[in-house]
Protein backbone atom coordinates (compact mmCIF):
# COMPACT_ATOMS: atom_id res chain seq x y z
CA UNK A 1 0.00 0.00 0.00
CA UNK A 2 1.85 3.30 -1.04
CA UNK A 3 1.35 6.56 0.66
CA UNK A 4 1.60 8.65 -2.31
CA UNK A 5 -1.75 9.83 -3.84
CA UNK A 6 -2.76 8.98 -7.02
CA UNK A 7 -5.62 10.20 -9.64
CA UNK A 8 -7.93 8.09 -10.62
CA UNK A 9 -9.97 8.70 -14.19
CA UNK A 10 -13.33 8.32 -13.81
CA UNK A 11 -15.79 9.85 -15.98
CA UNK A 12 -18.98 8.93 -15.17
CA UNK A 13 -22.57 10.07 -15.24
CA UNK A 14 -24.33 10.38 -11.46
CA UNK A 15 -27.07 9.36 -12.99
CA UNK A 16 -25.73 6.33 -14.87
CA UNK A 17 -27.45 3.55 -13.06
CA UNK A 18 -30.55 5.30 -13.44
CA UNK A 19 -29.93 6.01 -17.32
CA UNK A 20 -28.92 2.08 -18.03
CA UNK A 21 -32.21 0.94 -15.89
CA UNK A 22 -34.14 3.49 -18.13
CA UNK A 23 -32.69 2.78 -21.38
CA UNK A 24 -33.15 -1.15 -20.20
CA UNK A 25 -36.95 -0.83 -19.49
CA UNK A 26 -37.76 1.84 -22.32
CA UNK A 27 -36.11 -1.39 -24.72
CA UNK A 28 -38.08 -3.72 -23.34
CA UNK A 29 -41.10 -2.19 -23.30
CA UNK A 30 -40.70 -0.87 -27.14
CA UNK A 31 -40.00 -4.50 -28.12
CA UNK A 32 -43.47 -5.47 -26.59
CA UNK A 33 -45.12 -2.48 -28.33
CA UNK A 34 -45.98 -0.64 -25.11
CA UNK A 35 -45.87 3.07 -25.06
CA UNK A 36 -45.31 4.70 -21.83
CA UNK A 37 -45.01 8.21 -21.26
CA UNK A 38 -44.15 10.34 -18.40
CA UNK A 39 -46.45 13.12 -17.37
CA UNK A 40 -44.92 15.52 -15.45
CA UNK A 41 -45.16 19.32 -13.98
CA UNK A 42 -45.80 21.31 -10.78
CA UNK A 43 -47.96 20.06 -7.63
CA UNK A 44 -51.54 21.40 -9.46
CA UNK A 45 -51.15 21.77 -12.65
CA UNK A 46 -53.53 19.79 -13.75
CA UNK A 47 -51.98 16.49 -14.18
CA UNK A 48 -54.60 14.29 -13.00
CA UNK A 49 -57.51 15.92 -14.47
CA UNK A 50 -55.89 15.82 -17.47
CA UNK A 51 -55.15 12.16 -17.80
CA UNK A 52 -58.71 11.75 -16.72
CA UNK A 53 -60.15 13.62 -19.74
CA UNK A 54 -57.58 11.92 -21.85
CA UNK A 55 -58.26 7.94 -20.34
CA UNK A 56 -62.20 8.64 -21.55
CA UNK A 57 -61.04 9.80 -25.04
CA UNK A 58 -58.97 6.55 -25.55
CA UNK A 59 -60.77 4.18 -27.95
CA UNK A 60 -61.74 0.97 -25.91
CA UNK A 61 -58.86 -1.51 -28.12
CA UNK A 62 -56.52 0.14 -26.22
CA UNK A 63 -55.60 -1.22 -22.98
CA UNK A 64 -54.11 2.04 -20.52
CA UNK A 65 -53.16 1.78 -17.16
CA UNK A 66 -51.50 4.29 -14.46
CA UNK A 67 -48.83 4.58 -12.43
CA UNK A 68 -49.17 7.22 -10.04
CA UNK A 69 -46.32 8.76 -8.00
CA UNK A 70 -47.15 10.19 -4.67
CA UNK A 71 -45.08 11.69 -1.98
CA UNK A 72 -47.36 10.21 0.64
CA UNK A 73 -50.71 10.29 -0.43
CA UNK A 74 -53.00 7.86 -2.55
CA UNK A 75 -55.73 10.39 -3.69
CA UNK A 76 -54.58 10.69 -7.34
CA UNK A 77 -54.65 6.77 -7.67
CA UNK A 78 -58.26 6.28 -6.19
CA UNK A 79 -59.33 9.31 -8.31
CA UNK A 80 -57.77 6.86 -11.51
CA UNK A 81 -59.41 3.46 -10.37
CA UNK A 82 -63.07 5.23 -9.16
CA UNK A 83 -63.04 6.36 -12.72
CA UNK A 84 -62.79 2.69 -14.15
CA UNK A 85 -58.82 2.47 -14.74
CA UNK A 86 -56.16 0.09 -13.52
CA UNK A 87 -54.01 1.99 -11.18
CA UNK A 88 -50.81 0.84 -9.21
CA UNK A 89 -49.62 3.54 -6.33
CA UNK A 90 -46.21 4.29 -6.03
CA UNK A 91 -45.86 5.88 -2.72
CA UNK A 92 -41.80 7.92 -2.57
CA UNK A 93 -41.66 8.42 0.96
CA UNK A 94 -40.64 12.47 0.30
CA UNK A 95 -38.35 10.88 -2.48
CA UNK A 96 -38.94 14.04 -4.94
CA UNK A 97 -38.79 12.02 -8.00
CA UNK A 98 -39.53 8.59 -9.69
CA UNK A 99 -36.80 6.48 -10.76
CA UNK A 100 -36.89 3.50 -13.48
CA UNK A 101 -36.50 1.04 -9.90
CA UNK A 102 -39.55 2.52 -8.54
CA UNK A 103 -41.58 2.48 -12.26
CA UNK A 104 -40.33 -0.74 -13.04
CA UNK A 105 -41.54 -2.22 -9.79
CA UNK A 106 -44.43 -0.70 -10.53
CA UNK A 107 -45.15 -2.16 -13.91
CA UNK A 108 -44.22 -5.82 -12.32
CA UNK A 109 -47.36 -4.86 -10.08
CA UNK A 110 -49.47 -4.22 -13.32
CA UNK A 111 -48.35 -7.73 -14.60
CA UNK A 112 -45.40 -6.80 -17.35
CA UNK A 113 -43.07 -9.09 -15.23
CA UNK A 114 -40.18 -8.94 -13.43
CA UNK A 115 -38.96 -5.31 -13.04
CA UNK A 116 -41.04 -4.78 -15.48
CA UNK A 117 -39.11 -6.34 -18.02
CA UNK A 118 -40.73 -9.38 -18.52
CA UNK A 119 -41.57 -11.31 -22.10
CA UNK A 120 -44.37 -12.22 -24.37
CA UNK A 121 -47.71 -10.42 -24.42
CA UNK A 122 -48.00 -7.39 -22.39
CA UNK A 123 -51.04 -7.14 -19.84
CA UNK A 124 -51.26 -3.23 -21.13
CA UNK A 125 -50.68 -1.02 -24.62
CA UNK A 126 -50.45 2.08 -23.22
CA UNK A 127 -48.99 2.98 -19.34
CA UNK A 128 -49.23 6.47 -18.25
CA UNK A 129 -46.85 7.57 -14.98
CA UNK A 130 -47.94 10.52 -13.50
CA UNK A 131 -44.99 11.47 -12.16
CA UNK A 132 -44.50 13.91 -8.27
CA UNK A 133 -45.55 17.43 -8.90
CA UNK A 134 -41.82 19.01 -9.34
CA UNK A 135 -40.44 20.61 -12.27
CA UNK A 136 -36.95 20.33 -10.93
CA UNK A 137 -36.20 16.59 -10.14
CA UNK A 138 -38.83 14.97 -12.62
CA UNK A 139 -36.86 17.26 -15.59
CA UNK A 140 -33.78 15.11 -14.74
CA UNK A 141 -34.78 11.29 -13.97
CA UNK A 142 -35.61 9.23 -17.15
CA UNK A 143 -38.52 6.25 -16.22
CA UNK A 144 -37.98 4.82 -18.68
CA UNK A 145 -40.87 6.35 -20.29
CA UNK A 146 -41.02 6.74 -24.58
CA UNK A 147 -42.89 10.19 -24.46
CA UNK A 148 -42.11 13.06 -22.03
CA UNK A 149 -45.10 15.23 -21.26
CA UNK A 150 -44.60 18.49 -19.28
CA UNK A 151 -47.58 20.27 -18.03
CA UNK A 152 -47.57 24.03 -17.71
CA UNK A 153 -51.37 25.93 -16.22
CA UNK A 154 -51.71 29.75 -16.92
CA UNK A 155 -51.56 30.36 -13.17
CA UNK A 156 -48.33 29.20 -12.50
CA UNK A 157 -47.37 31.85 -14.63
CA UNK A 158 -45.27 32.08 -18.03
CA UNK A 159 -41.45 32.44 -16.52
CA UNK A 160 -40.93 28.74 -15.58
CA UNK A 161 -39.32 27.83 -18.76
CA UNK A 162 -37.05 31.24 -18.02
CA UNK A 163 -36.52 29.61 -13.84
CA UNK A 164 -36.52 25.61 -14.97
CA UNK A 165 -35.41 25.39 -18.66
CA UNK A 166 -34.55 21.62 -17.95
CA UNK A 167 -37.55 20.61 -17.66
CA UNK A 168 -38.61 21.95 -21.13
CA UNK A 169 -35.78 21.04 -22.89
CA UNK A 170 -35.93 17.31 -21.93
CA UNK A 171 -39.92 16.75 -22.75
CA UNK A 172 -40.86 15.47 -26.38
CA UNK A 173 -44.53 17.82 -25.49
CA UNK A 174 -45.92 20.32 -23.40
CA UNK A 175 -49.24 21.22 -22.45
CA UNK A 176 -50.55 24.60 -21.55
CA UNK A 177 -53.30 23.77 -19.11
CA UNK A 178 -56.09 25.93 -17.46
CA UNK A 179 -56.80 27.68 -21.08
CA UNK A 180 -59.80 29.24 -19.70
CA UNK A 181 -57.91 30.26 -16.59
CA UNK A 182 -57.96 34.35 -17.50
CA UNK A 183 -61.89 33.88 -18.10
CA UNK A 184 -62.04 32.00 -14.76
CA UNK A 185 -60.64 35.86 -12.97
CA UNK A 186 -63.21 37.94 -14.33
CA UNK A 187 -62.77 40.31 -11.71
CA UNK A 188 -59.87 42.61 -12.63
CA UNK A 189 -58.76 39.75 -14.92
CA UNK A 190 -55.20 37.90 -13.96
CA UNK A 191 -52.87 39.69 -11.97
CA UNK A 192 -50.52 39.16 -14.41
CA UNK A 193 -51.18 38.11 -18.19
CA UNK A 194 -49.70 34.64 -19.34
CA UNK A 195 -47.87 35.41 -22.16
CA UNK A 196 -48.59 32.30 -24.28
CA UNK A 197 -46.66 33.51 -26.88
CA UNK A 198 -43.21 33.98 -24.71
CA UNK A 199 -43.90 30.97 -23.47
CA UNK A 200 -43.50 29.12 -27.21
CA UNK A 201 -40.41 31.37 -28.37
CA UNK A 202 -38.48 30.17 -25.25
CA UNK A 203 -39.24 26.85 -26.02
CA UNK A 204 -38.49 26.63 -29.62
CA UNK A 205 -34.93 28.02 -28.09
CA UNK A 206 -34.95 25.49 -25.22
CA UNK A 207 -35.74 22.74 -27.31
CA UNK A 208 -36.65 23.13 -31.10
CA UNK A 209 -38.81 19.37 -31.60
CA UNK A 210 -41.28 20.39 -28.30
CA UNK A 211 -44.63 19.82 -29.81
CA UNK A 212 -47.39 22.20 -27.84
CA UNK A 213 -50.81 22.06 -26.81
CA UNK A 214 -53.16 24.07 -24.86
CA UNK A 215 -55.67 22.52 -23.39
CA UNK A 216 -58.78 23.56 -20.34
CA UNK A 217 -60.68 20.66 -18.76
CA UNK A 218 -63.31 23.34 -17.36
CA UNK A 219 -64.44 24.28 -20.99
CA UNK A 220 -62.89 21.38 -23.21
CA UNK A 221 -60.96 23.17 -25.19
CA UNK A 222 -58.03 21.29 -26.84
CA UNK A 223 -58.98 17.96 -25.39
CA UNK A 224 -59.93 16.02 -28.16
CA UNK A 225 -56.58 17.27 -30.17
CA UNK A 226 -54.40 16.38 -27.15
CA UNK A 227 -55.77 12.94 -27.14
CA UNK A 228 -55.65 12.02 -31.04
CA UNK A 229 -52.13 12.81 -30.72
CA UNK A 230 -51.55 10.37 -27.87
CA UNK A 231 -53.81 7.43 -29.83
CA UNK A 232 -51.96 8.06 -32.73
CA UNK A 233 -48.27 7.89 -30.99
CA UNK A 234 -49.33 5.08 -29.66
CA UNK A 235 -50.65 3.28 -32.75
CA UNK A 236 -47.73 4.56 -34.50
CA UNK A 237 -45.89 2.52 -31.51
CA UNK A 238 -47.62 -0.98 -32.29
CA UNK A 239 -47.10 -0.58 -36.06
CA UNK A 240 -43.07 -0.10 -35.04
CA UNK A 241 -40.50 -2.74 -35.53
CA UNK B 1 -33.48 19.54 -3.98
CA UNK B 2 -32.31 16.53 -5.51
CA UNK B 3 -28.95 16.60 -3.98
CA UNK B 4 -29.04 13.65 -1.68
CA UNK B 5 -30.03 11.03 -4.55
CA UNK B 6 -27.17 12.28 -6.13
CA UNK B 7 -24.89 12.09 -3.37
CA UNK B 8 -25.87 8.72 -2.43
CA UNK B 9 -24.77 7.29 -6.07
CA UNK B 10 -21.74 9.75 -5.89
CA UNK B 11 -20.42 7.83 -2.73
CA UNK B 12 -21.07 4.50 -3.92
CA UNK B 13 -19.40 4.92 -6.75
CA UNK B 14 -16.28 6.47 -5.82
CA UNK B 15 -16.32 3.74 -2.90
CA UNK B 16 -16.28 1.07 -5.71
CA UNK B 17 -13.96 2.80 -7.60
CA UNK B 18 -11.81 3.09 -4.35
CA UNK B 19 -11.82 -0.08 -3.93
CA UNK B 20 -11.07 -1.26 -7.12
CA UNK B 21 -7.65 0.69 -6.82
CA UNK B 22 -7.20 -0.99 -2.93
CA UNK B 23 -7.17 2.94 -2.16
CA UNK B 24 -7.13 3.55 1.84
CA UNK B 25 -8.37 6.81 1.65
CA UNK B 26 -9.88 9.01 -1.14
CA UNK B 27 -8.19 12.64 -0.49
CA UNK B 28 -10.16 14.79 -3.58
CA UNK B 29 -13.08 14.06 -5.91
CA UNK B 30 -13.09 16.31 -9.32
CA UNK B 31 -17.19 17.23 -10.26
CA UNK B 32 -18.18 18.60 -12.68
CA UNK B 33 -21.68 19.85 -12.60
CA UNK B 34 -24.04 21.76 -15.42
CA UNK B 35 -25.59 25.26 -14.46
CA UNK B 36 -28.83 23.74 -15.74
CA UNK B 37 -29.03 21.37 -13.11
CA UNK B 38 -30.11 23.10 -10.62
CA UNK B 39 -27.60 21.69 -8.36
CA UNK B 40 -26.03 23.58 -5.81
CA UNK B 41 -22.58 22.53 -4.99
CA UNK B 42 -23.17 23.75 -1.09
CA UNK B 43 -25.74 21.26 -0.18
CA UNK B 44 -24.07 18.55 -2.88
CA UNK B 45 -20.95 18.99 0.45
CA UNK B 46 -23.06 18.98 2.95
CA UNK B 47 -25.02 15.90 2.22
CA UNK B 48 -21.99 14.40 1.41
CA UNK B 49 -20.37 15.00 5.02
CA UNK B 50 -23.29 13.43 6.21
CA UNK B 51 -23.34 10.33 3.65
CA UNK B 52 -19.75 9.84 3.70
CA UNK B 53 -19.33 9.67 7.63
CA UNK B 54 -16.87 6.72 8.58
CA UNK B 55 -16.43 5.49 5.00
CA UNK B 56 -12.47 6.26 3.58
CA UNK B 57 -14.07 8.93 1.41
CA UNK B 58 -15.25 11.17 4.55
CA UNK B 59 -12.85 13.86 4.56
CA UNK B 60 -12.30 14.12 0.79
CA UNK B 61 -12.44 17.14 -0.72
CA UNK B 62 -14.91 17.94 -3.36
CA UNK B 63 -13.94 20.06 -6.37
CA UNK B 64 -16.16 21.72 -8.76
CA UNK B 65 -16.10 22.87 -11.97
CA UNK B 66 -19.35 24.32 -13.55
CA UNK B 67 -19.89 23.62 -17.30
CA UNK B 68 -21.79 26.57 -19.03
CA UNK B 69 -24.46 26.30 -21.20
CA UNK B 70 -23.34 27.57 -24.39
CA UNK B 71 -25.47 28.51 -27.70
CA UNK B 72 -24.39 28.74 -31.26
CA UNK B 73 -26.06 30.71 -33.71
CA UNK B 74 -26.97 28.79 -37.11
CA UNK B 75 -26.51 32.31 -39.71
CA UNK B 76 -22.90 33.52 -38.45
CA UNK B 77 -21.79 30.04 -36.39
CA UNK B 78 -20.60 31.83 -33.47
CA UNK B 79 -20.54 30.70 -29.96
CA UNK B 80 -22.01 32.86 -27.09
CA UNK B 81 -23.34 32.35 -23.16
CA UNK B 82 -27.73 32.61 -23.74
CA UNK B 83 -28.88 34.33 -20.38
CA UNK B 84 -31.46 31.95 -20.04
CA UNK B 85 -33.09 33.48 -16.52
CA UNK B 86 -34.19 36.22 -18.32
CA UNK B 87 -37.52 36.94 -20.03
CA UNK B 88 -35.37 39.18 -23.04
CA UNK B 89 -35.53 37.12 -26.07
CA UNK B 90 -32.18 35.58 -27.17
CA UNK B 91 -30.78 36.65 -29.72
CA UNK B 92 -26.73 36.10 -31.29
CA UNK B 93 -25.39 39.29 -29.72
CA UNK B 94 -23.03 38.89 -32.93
CA UNK B 95 -25.31 39.14 -35.74
CA UNK B 96 -29.31 39.87 -33.69
CA UNK B 97 -30.12 35.88 -35.42
CA UNK B 98 -32.58 34.46 -33.15
CA UNK B 99 -31.92 30.96 -35.19
CA UNK B 100 -29.61 29.65 -31.82
CA UNK B 101 -28.81 26.44 -30.71
CA UNK B 102 -28.55 25.36 -27.34
CA UNK B 103 -25.58 22.84 -25.85
CA UNK B 104 -24.01 21.79 -22.63
CA UNK B 105 -25.06 23.07 -18.98
CA UNK B 106 -26.48 19.71 -18.22
CA UNK B 107 -23.28 17.32 -16.98
CA UNK B 108 -23.51 15.98 -13.98
CA UNK B 109 -20.25 13.66 -13.82
CA UNK B 110 -17.29 12.55 -11.43
CA UNK B 111 -14.45 13.59 -13.81
CA UNK B 112 -11.40 12.30 -11.82
CA UNK B 113 -10.91 11.33 -7.98
CA UNK B 114 -7.45 11.19 -5.82
CA UNK B 115 -6.74 8.66 -3.14
CA UNK B 116 -3.66 7.46 -1.15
Amino acid sequence: MSCVSRIIDVKESLWKDNEERAARLRNSLRSRRVLMVDLMGSPGSGKTSLLLETLRRLPASLRAAVVEGDLDSTVDAEAVEKAGWTAVQVRTGGFCHLDAAMVGSALETLGFGSGGMGTGEPPFDLVFVENIGNLVCTAQSDVGASLRVAHLSRPEGDDKPLKYPVMFRTSDILVLTKADYDEVLTAGGPAAPFDAGAVRERCRFLNPALRIFETSCRTGTGLDEWAACLIDETRGYRRSP
Amino acid sequence: MHELPLVRNLLTLILDRAEEAEAEQVVAIELSVGELCDAQPDWIGRYFRLAAKGTIAEDAELRFSVSEARSACSACGREFRPSLGTRARIRCPFCGSDECGLSGGMDYRINSMEVR
